[in-house]
């Protein structure tokens, strides 16, 4: 136990000594700030981001643009969430909720106040996520040792119907862009025969499909077509932005909140509704269903904190599942 | 996403990135912490240009971002061809979301299908054509099992909303 925390402190040493080098610094400043510029924008969430931005870190060695990803990663998260406070238009699928308490807060005129907390939010629900990162990475990693190639089938078929779960909406049709993208992925040469494969004799497929052009073609420009649907129609707040700081009573409610979401009893809850996949809107459901908890719905910032975090926690989009009637009010009145 | 970025600069994804590239794995966790304090200290004095930025309008922004995607797609390779296929895909991708289909998970299966094929050929030569070498390792098996479950738990809820539903309707009629 004793050694495993040794360990456990050596590898965080380096990994700070990593991240803290200037060149990788400048990387996540540049990440987080490109990534906000473009999450800003409705419409464009954090992956599509990531999609539109991926050939920017091609020529930076693997660590660097990792460490450049993930910042545009949540940098792009932040943004999203500072368009659906000011404007009422979910910057992403998974701000959804963020818009609904937030823009009341901002008509209130405490826009500062909401954009701290989502700020706030963010930060305290990554580093929560990192955390159970680091404390799972050790005995993951004495588990890869051994593992041979059925187990890596194994893991990846695993990983696959995983990817079903996470999925929002119908499993059948995520099942079918499952095989379609394994036939995507078979397009090419044949590893061991060097049989063409799908290439349709076209030279240049004879690679496969690269990751970009199908990462960005799905993500980034389908979006901005959708996106191109829609009428422009924005009401950014004239108000000042000011008070950025919170009044005691809101630091309170926070504390509260976190504290209690901690709680097992918490935990089991969210587990359950878990079960039920309707996830991202869970403390939604937990305060429907225990209604002793001490907050105004739609008024407050209990909301705008709560999917802020399980944002950075999940890194999914909501499921707007039945039982969060809330949500789909607003969702049909969207413009 | 991440995985495939990963593939990109050559990283195999998977568990054994932990222990094979340490200072890759840790970095970026840390780099997370480092990144999200960052967050908080840069964004919150710059909002009023995230705001002035809500002002562009959009026939001025897409065709800029979509101008941007192309010089970037083209550098990968120095190919066009990838901006045809990036095109069509895209297209495809707006099907896609007219359809009500996710992206993601064929993302991931393209990601996964091709380290899928390998590995699942070299446990049949390692067994010699015998399929049964998943089933009896026990990791395998594990994996194999888990995946199962989670198809019952997708299952389950789907044939429960169907029959509720199917009251639902009933329920109104009466």
């Amino acid at each position: 136990m004793r050694e495993g925390r040794m360990e456990l402190l050596s590898n965080l040493a380096l990994g700070f000594q990593t991240a803290i080098s200037p060149q990788n610094l400048l990387y996540c400043f540049l990440g987080t700030l490109i990534g906000t510029v473009i999450g800003v924008l409705p419409g464009i969430g954090p992956v599509q981001t990531i999609a539109i931005l991926l050939p920017t870190t091609f020529a930076l060695p693997p660590v660097s643009a990792l460490i450049m990803l993930a910042g545009i990663y949540y940098g792009a998260q932040y943004g999203g969430s500072t368009t659906s406070i000011l404007v009422n238009v979910p910057g992403e699928a998974s701000s959804v909720v963020t818009c609904l308490d937030g823009y009341q807060m901002a008509l209130q005129g405490r826009a500062g106040a909401a954009l701290t907390v989502s700020a706030l939010g963010s930060f305290v629900a990554g580093c929560f996520a990192t955390l159970l990162i680091v404390l799972l990475a050790i005995p993951l990693s004495e588990l890869a040792f051994k593992f041979g190639p059925a187990e890596y089938f194994s893991l990846m078929v695993f990983g696959l119907i995983g990817s079903i779960v996470f999925a929002s909406g119908s499993p059948m049709k995520a099942i079918g862009m499952i095989v379609l993208g394994l036939l995507f992925g078979v397009v090419g040469t044949d590893i061991t025969s060097g049989t063409q494969r799908f290439s349709l004799g076209i030279p240049e497929l004879a690679d496969g499909i690269g990751f970009v052009p199908l990462a960005m073609g799905l993500f980034g420009i389908s979006q901005i077509i959708n996106s191109l649907e829609q009428k422009e129609k924005r009401e950014i707040l004239k108000t000042k932005i000011f008070g950025f700081w919170l009044k005691k009573k809101d630091l309170k409610g926070l504390l509260q909140q976190w504290l209690a979401e901690l709680s097992p009893d918490h935990c089991w809850d969210f587990y359950q509704v878990e079960a039920v996949s309707c996830l991202h809107l869970s403390p939604i459901c937990w305060k429907r269903r225990f209604p002793t908890t001490p907050k105004a719905l739609g008024k407050g910032i209990s909301v705008v904190l709560h999917p802020q975090s399980q944002q950075t926690t999940r890194g999914r989009k909501p499921h707007l599942s039945p039982c969060s009637p809330w949500v789909y009010q607003p969702m049909s009145s969207w413009p | 996403m991440m995985a495939g970025a990963m593939m990109i600069h050559g990283i195999q994804p998977g568990p054994r990135v932990i222990s094979s590239n340490p200072e890759l794995f840790w970095g970026v966790i840390v780099s997370m912490w480092v990144g999200n304090l960052m967050l908080v200290i840069l964004n919150l004095p710059l909002i009023g240009i995230w705001v002035k930025l809500l002002t562009v309008p959009y026939r001025v922004l897409y065709p800029a971002i979509l101008l941007f995607c192309c010089i970037g797609i083209y550098s990968v390779n120095n190919n066009i061809f990838d901006i045809w296929l990036t095109a069509i895909l895209g297209f495809s991708g707006y099907l896609f979301v007219k359809l009500e289909c996710e992206p993601a998970p064929l993302i991931l299966g393209f990601v996964l299908g091709p380290m899928m094929e390998e590995n699942l050929r070299r446990g049949m030569l390692i067994s010699r054509g015998d399929p049964s070498i998943f089933f009896t390792r026990p990791l395998s098996l594990a994996f194999l099992l888990m995946a199962f479950a989670m198809l019952v738990v997708i299952a389950v809820p789907a044939i429960h909303r169907k029959r509720e539903e199917a009251f639902h309707e009933e329920g109104e009629e009466g």
